[in-house]
């Protein structure tokens, strides 16, 4: 999208920055003249009207401080085709994903805190019966202050709603390597939280670990599904790491649904409960 | 990890003898095995209830509606059980299924037996289907709806030996039952090959897993109709497992609710329990070991305080002292109802620790027995301890995490 159009066709913003894109959409990074750092989502013309719909819906309907809030959403004709728009709170910070480039592995007590406000953004999220099918570091934002918050409802499923996704269809939208084998063979109807929280346990187990044993070395997402369907996820061996910890990372990526925490709920109650033996709250 | 009796037929002194003996307990009442309402007009079902009460026990009963098709006559004579019973059209009328008449005559029975809770209607489960399963949520909807929700209510969930080996299919009762209004499970499982003590890894592993996914969720689970083997499911936090006296109530097998499997005659030999090494032996294999001078290897633990087989052990040759089919019976149960009550530790790692030290100690001892020809035959826990080993591996595997979390709120 052309940066002088946008400087046009939105006037109360300036200083434009491309960020990565992400699946049907731009992604610019903006000041607003009352609102501050915001980011403004242009999503291509012909992307998927219902999907965009949901991923808007999906921070409105959730009761959470650790998403980004929207300011306003629209439509406009555009050099391309019409588009929709969608601006919201830009968090200040870094990926996890960038973190995690940069300093490889974490301590215990900051990835404790990101599981902790990963997982409230999935209690809030479960409430609303959406899960958001995309936890992973890219998604994670770490803002100054320490605090996580979550970005990109794209690929959310709304589980009061039809499925976006046909039924026929041998794999669903997913990030390999993250997305539970629920997830990706498409079996809609076991869907739920517990999905969100296998993606946030092999993500916590990397912030620990460094690495994604299902990702590390694979040749193609083929390889990575593979290992997700097969492989156990190896406990947490990184020494100093509280049991209690590696016990909750460990039942988030057990690889049947079954058989991690039954809600985020309950995982929630359980971080918790490690963040106050920590003193994180 | 509490114990409850499975009750059988004629042992009514001896479920009374225990109870006393124990200060209270659970007697899980077999229609089967009581005759209904006589000339009297008082069944055989109340009065052996009534009797346990008095001593203190507290009284379930298993409906028994395992096979729809069942002829036995005892059982299908009873006023709960339906009068015009076609099975098809019973289970499978959608729209207004016609349990009202038998939930509203089964709760008449609890209410007469003053029952802790009661345990709903459920049929085997050969296969875990769609089919089943809406039938299971069928009749807890329509029990919740004849009950009120302050009954305390068990769903029976009882599966063929190939539905408890298959993990997809446990799993789907686990998925189907979030929405099950019931407080409690009475899991009935069938074992395959006809085997009393299972070797089979998946089947054990299956029994764990589903005991446990229901425990997790706050829901109780009484495994009915149990031996030995199934006090591993201390490790899953089982509530209680039932047994009884006669083998038919320690291995369930659907067929005995039929009138050609009916025969309760007592022609079983005689078994002592050895509970160090989960296994039962024949008293002439006690009198062997009495001669090799190493009978005191199968002597049960003092500290256990069961009785009932001391005079075995007195100094005699075994099969001289009159060790019968109702001591027989006291000592067993006895044994598992101390054994139930002891497996349960404060943790999960130091509960699992402790079934698994006590496994290895078994087969260190019935190794030993062997090497002396003396064997427990088709009751030996030989070909069961690693299969049982592995059952507790894969728990710990699956559920360990989640188990050691919440264990102290189990």
């Amino acid at each position: 999208m052309d940066i002088d159009w946008l400087q046009k066709r939105f006037p109360d913003l300036t200083n434009f920055v491309p960020l990565a894109p992400s699946g049907q959409k731009e992604v610019f990074a903006a000041d607003h003249k009352t609102e501050g750092a915001v980011v403004l989502k242009i999503f291509k013309p012909g992307s998927n009207a219902e999907r965009i719909q949901r991923e808007m819906q999906s921070p409105l309907k959730m009761r959470s401080s650790r998403i980004p809030t929207i300011y306003e959403l629209g439509r406009t004709d555009s050099p391309t085709g019409e588009i929709v728009w969608l601006r919201e709170k830009k968090v200040e910070g870094q990926s996890l994903r960038e973190i995690l480039k940069a300093k490889g592995k974490l301590d215990e007590g900051t990835t404790i805190r990101i599981g902790l406000h990963v997982i409230d953004v999935l209690a809030a999220a479960e409430v609303a019966s959406v899960v958001h099918r995309d936890i992973k570091p890219g998604n994670i934002i770490i803002a100054m202050d320490g605090s996580a918050w979550v970005i990109d409802f794209g690929l959310a499923r709304h589980l009061d709603q039809e499925s976006l996704t046909p039924t026929v269809d041998k794999l669903a939208p997913c990030t390999p390597g993250y997305a539970p084998v629920e997830q990706f063979t498409n079996q809609k109807h076991n869907i739920d939280a517990r999905a969100d929280l296998f993606a946030t346990g092999v993500t916590l187990y990397e912030c620990l670990e460094g690495e994604n044993p299902f990702l590390k070395g694979v040749i193609d997402w083929k390889e990575a599904f593979g290992r997700v369907m097969n492989m156990k996820m190896p406990r947490i061996g990184t020494s100093g790491v509280s049991e209690e910890f590696v016990d909750l990372v460990d039942s988030m990526t057990r690889t049947k649904a079954e058989h991690r925490p039954a809600t985020a709920a309950v995982a929630l109650q359980w971080i918790r409960e490690i963040a106050m033996a920590h003193k994180i709250i | 990890m509490d114990f409850y009796l499975q009750f059988a037929y004629q042992m009514q002194v001896v479920c009374c003898d225990l109870i006393q003996e124990w200060g209270g307990g659970t007697v899980i009442m077999s229609p089967r095995d009581c005759k209904p309402l006589g000339e009297d007009k008082s069944g055989e079902l109340e009065k052996h209830a009534a009797s346990i009460r008095v001593v203190g026990g507290r009284i379930l009963i298993d409906p028994q509606f395992y096979r729809p098709e069942s002829d036995h006559k005892v059982l299908t004579s009873h006023a709960y059980w339906p009068d015009k019973y076609d099975s098809v059209e019973f289970w499978e009328k959608r729209d207004e299924p016609d349990y009202g008449e038998l939930l509203k005559r089964l709760g008449e029975l609890n209410a007469k037996v003053e029952a802790s809770a009661i345990i709903l209607p459920g049929t085997l489960a050969t296969v875990v289907d769609d089919e089943w399963l809406a039938r299971q949520s069928r009749m807890i909807g329509a029990a919740r709806m004849e009950y009120g929700d302050d009954e305390e209510l068990l769903a029976t969930v009882a599966l063929s030996a190939d539905a408890v080996r298959s993990a997809d299919q446990v799993h789907a009762i686990l998925a189907a039952a979030g929405d099950w209004r019931v407080q409690g499970i009475y899991l009935i499982c069938e074992h395959p090959d006809g085997q009393y003590l299972v070797e089979n890894d998946a089947w054990i592993a299956n029994i764990l897993d589903l005991t446990a996914g229901f425990r997790l969720r706050g829901q109780s689970v009484v495994i009915g109709y149990a031996n030995q083997q199934m006090l591993v499911a201390a490790c899953a936090s089982v509530t209680a497992i039932a047994s009884g006296s006669h083998k038919m109530k320690r291995q369930f097998s659907s067929s005995t609710m039929m009138e050609k499997d009916g025969d309760d005659v007592m022609r079983q030999a005689t078994w002592y329990y050895c509970p160090q090494a989960y296994s039962e032996f024949k008293i002439p294999r006690l009198d062997s070991a009495n001669l090799q001078k190493v009978l005191g290897k199968l002597r049960h633990p003092e500290d256990m305080g069961v009785c009932h087989a001391d005079v075995l052990f007195a100094g005699a040759q075994p099969s001289t002292v009159g060790f019968r089919h109702k001591l027989s019976f006291k000592h067993y149960l006895g044994s598992l109802h101390a054994q139930s009550l002891a497996l349960r530790k404060a943790t999960f790692n130091d509960t699992v620790q402790v079934y698994r030290g006590s496994l290895d100690a078994a087969e260190k001892l019935l190794k030993e027995l062997q090497a002396k020809r003396i064997r427990a035959e088709e009751r030996s826990f030989l070909p069961a301890v690693d299969p049982t080993h592995v059952g507790v591996n894969m728990l710990v595997e699956d559920r360990g995490a989640m188990l050691r979390h919440v264990w102290p709120n189990l």
